[in-house]
């Protein structure tokens, strides 16, 4: 039921309690008013003379006016008769005034006299009024009408108290289901200190709760709770409570239960135990740090598992929090655990990338220093080896071997390069600025370099390249050694006389270069580690060339940081194929 | 400018006795004189006591880099003049425009062969001497 029907349904019952006031009792008019959240008294049930309702009905009463002339009203029973000599509230300001013309008879009944019944709920707040006028007998009221009076007025104070908490609740439950739904909403990819800031709001807002506390509980056990005050941060939650709040999350988890702690009383959680001292600091806590009068404090879970807490806490008289309200913050608290479960996955893998691209990050670091730190001796070695050749009369065993250390700096030359390209090409830190590079170029340039050794080899070179420029997003250097890679791949295993294919092409949203080859080939296994640092085939016509082992890697990684890819067929004996895919640049 | 026709003042500074050696040694084999600096403080020490045609420059040295060097040259253009800087470094990739921006003349990345420093020393020098 909505807040409108509610409303209807009380109004009516009220309406009928004030016609039994005129009816039976034996007044023209009855009105009775409810107190509403602007601290004002607003008739809602008229009955009597038409001329009374019409103006009478909506009318709407500071609460403070009527508690003034309570204050001079005379005391009968639950009844207050404020004599029209006492009244201080203006004629203008009645609303009506009956037409009974005023005597001197001090029995009779005034237009202006004034018969209340106010009523207060337990907490002693002003939840709404009787109010009476005109005696048909034209008396003021005997003993026997007040008391007949007194029983219609503890009827409406039932009725009222009854629609107003009706009402209050029926607008704490949808507002405490509209805080469960945000929390469900809450996206699963954010840190539990976001989920607490967004739902914290609609939380609070939907039990009516001036302060909210979440405690999340280690999830290695250990004692690194986190705290997340989210309506009054500046209050530190004592480990005295985290402790105690861990211990009674758990116990309550098991039950499904929650539980209310008020200044007056902390509930009996089973098992729970505090001593005496405990339970004084937490009232103190309560009543001074938080200056709460209540809390409702809701174990959050997922599962088995409970995972946290949530403490909720109410100021002022009043502030029970009943059974409907406790189970739809349990309810909260599952949907709570939910998020919690969500977050720290998230977080967890979020975590192992970052610690992965760190990882990553440093090796190639400790690549790039080694391979830096071996071009020195390298420098002393290729020096010493020119100026010895340089030495006048040398035999040729002497000229052999420097001939063959030559050949073996050249080796650790082209290996140290390689380390520092696959050192930059593999660093995850190393941002890449793409930019539209022409591949046919780059193919050009490569087969131009290679001509050479395509020549003493007489490898037949087969260029299918479009005439016109084709550009993939990338970094010009880096490519082209994707390109001298697998081109020299290709000729350094294609024995001589054999053709070597190069095709370009450009789709839809990609550019595609396939190098294909006739040479030796790569069995299947070995193609499953082709891209593997420091691979080397375990076909002994492929081990007889010399290589460092890192080119596809090389190749491998500049694609992919490239957002491409790359695919290999091949067959032994018969030749192999690589096809990169890159996008596509305008 | 030259001691005697054709021989050039080389300033070789490196923080690896190897590398210095080796330079020296290759400098002299092509008729040339070295003196050496074992980091950027001695290379600045020697640089304002003495002129050099040529300075072998590494980068990475302990107590004063060879970028430091070069910037200590800019502030004291008179120590610089007519003196041609060569960077030689296993470090130099992505540093060389921001080199020659500070006044490097030539780069020659670590290892390199004789014939490479060779080219570097006649391809720096002004037309004129050459």
């Amino acid at each position: 039921m909505n807040q409108p029907d509610i409303e209807a349904v009380f109004v009516e019952a009220l309406q009928n309690i004030a016609e039994g006031v005129t009816e039976l009792v034996g007044f023209e008019v009855a009105a009775i008013s409810i107190a509403r959240d602007d601290h004002t008294l607003e008739m809602v049930a008229v009955a009597g003379s038409p001329a009374a309702r019409d103006q009478l009905l909506g009318r709407r009463t500071p609460i403070s006016d009527i508690e003034r002339e309570l204050l001079t009203a005379e005391e009968w029973g639950d009844l207050r008769f404020v004599p029209h000599e006492r009244m201080s509230i203006e004629v203008d300001d009645l609303g009506w005034v009956s037409d009974l013309e005023p005597t001197d008879d001090p029995d009779a009944w005034h237009p202006l006299d004034l018969l209340l019944a106010p009523i207060h709920d337990e907490h002693q707040r002003f939840r709404g009024l009787l109010s009476v006028d005109l005696p048909r007998d034209g008396r003021r009221p005997d003993a026997a009408q007040r008391e007949q009076l007194q029983r219609y007025a503890r009827q409406t104070r039932r009725s009222v108290l009854t629609a107003v908490e009706r009402a209050e609740l029926a607008q704490r439950v949808r507002l405490a289901d509209a805080a469960r739904k945000i929390v469900r909403e809450v996206s699963s990819e954010l840190s539990i200190g976001r989920i607490v800031e967004l739902c914290q709001p609609a939380i609070t807002t939907g039990f009516s709760a001036v302060g909210m506390w979440l405690q999340t509980f280690d999830a290695a056990g250990g004692g690194a709770d986190a705290v997340y005050g989210a309506t009054e941060s500046e209050i530190l939650v004592p480990d005295e409570f985290k402790v105690l709040g861990r211990v009674a999350a758990h116990l309550l988890w098991s039950r499904q239960e929650v539980a209310v702690v008020t200044l007056g009383s902390v509930p009996d959680v089973a098992g729970l135990v505090l001593d005496e001292g405990q339970v004084r600091r937490l009232h103190d806590f309560m009543a001074v740090t938080l200056e709460a009068s209540s809390m409702l404090f809701v174990p959050i879970g997922a599962g088995l598992e409970c995972l946290g807490s949530v403490a909720l806490t109410r100021r002022g008289p009043g502030t029970d929090w009943n059974a409907m309200e406790g189970r739809t913050a349990l309810e909260l608290g599952h949907d709570l655990g939910r998020a919690l479960v969500n977050a720290r996955t998230f977080e967890r893998e979020r975590q192992l990338l970052q610690e992965l691209r760190e990882l990553a990050g440093y090796k190639s670091r400790l690549i790039a220093t080694i391979a830096h730190e071996l071009k020195n001796p390298l420098t002393s070695l290729l020096g010493h080896l020119d100026l010895v050749e340089l030495e006048p009369d040398l035999t040729s065993s002497v000229t052999e071997s420097t001939q063959a250390m030559g050949r073996a700096v050249d080796r650790m030359r082209s290996i140290v390069d390689d380390l520092l390209l696959l050192s930059q090409v593999a660093d995850p830190n190393a941002a890449l600025d793409p930019v539209p590079v022409d591949l046919t170029a780059v193919v050009n340039d490569v087969l131009d370099l290679l001509g050479v050794t395509a020549d003493q080899k007489s490898l037949t070179i087969v260029r299918d390249l479009p005439s016109t420029p084709v550009a993939a997003w990338g970094e010009t250097h880096e490519l082209f050694q994707v390109c001298a890679n697998l081109i020299s791949n290709a000729m350094r295993y294609t024995p001589g006389g054999g053709t070597i294919a190069i095709a370009l092409a450009r789709t839809a949203d990609d550019v595609e270069l396939v190098v294909a080859d006739t040479g030796i080939g790569i069995s299947a296994p070995d193609q499953h580690r082709l891209f593997d640092e420091f691979f080397r085939s375990t076909n002994p016509a492929a081990l007889s060339t010399p290589g460092t082992g890192l080119g596809l890697s090389i190749v491998h990684r500049i694609v992919e940081r490239h957002h491409g890819r790359i695919a290999v067929e091949s067959e032994l004996g018969s030749g192999t194929t690589f096809t990169v895919t890159l996008p596509a640049a305008p | 400018m030259s001691s005697e026709e054709g021989s050039l003042r080389f300033l070789v500074v490196d923080d690896n006795d190897d590398i210095r050696d080796v330079l020296v040694r290759m400098v002299e084999r092509l008729g040339h004189t070295a003196s050496t600096a074992a980091d950027g403080v001695e290379a600045v020490e020697i640089l304002t006591e003495h002129r050099f045609d040529f300075m072998l420059l590494d980068l990475t040295m302990p107590r004063m880099t060879g970028d430091e060097v070069v910037r200590w040259l800019r502030a004291h253009p008179d120590r610089g003049e007519g003196l041609r800087v060569v960077v030689v470094s296993a470090w130099v990739g992505e540093q060389r425009a921001h080199l020659q921006e500070l006044g490097v003349h030539a780069v020659l990345p670590k290892p390199f062969r004789a014939q490479q420093l060779r080219d570097v020393i006649s391809g720096t020098l002004p037309v004129a001497s050459s």
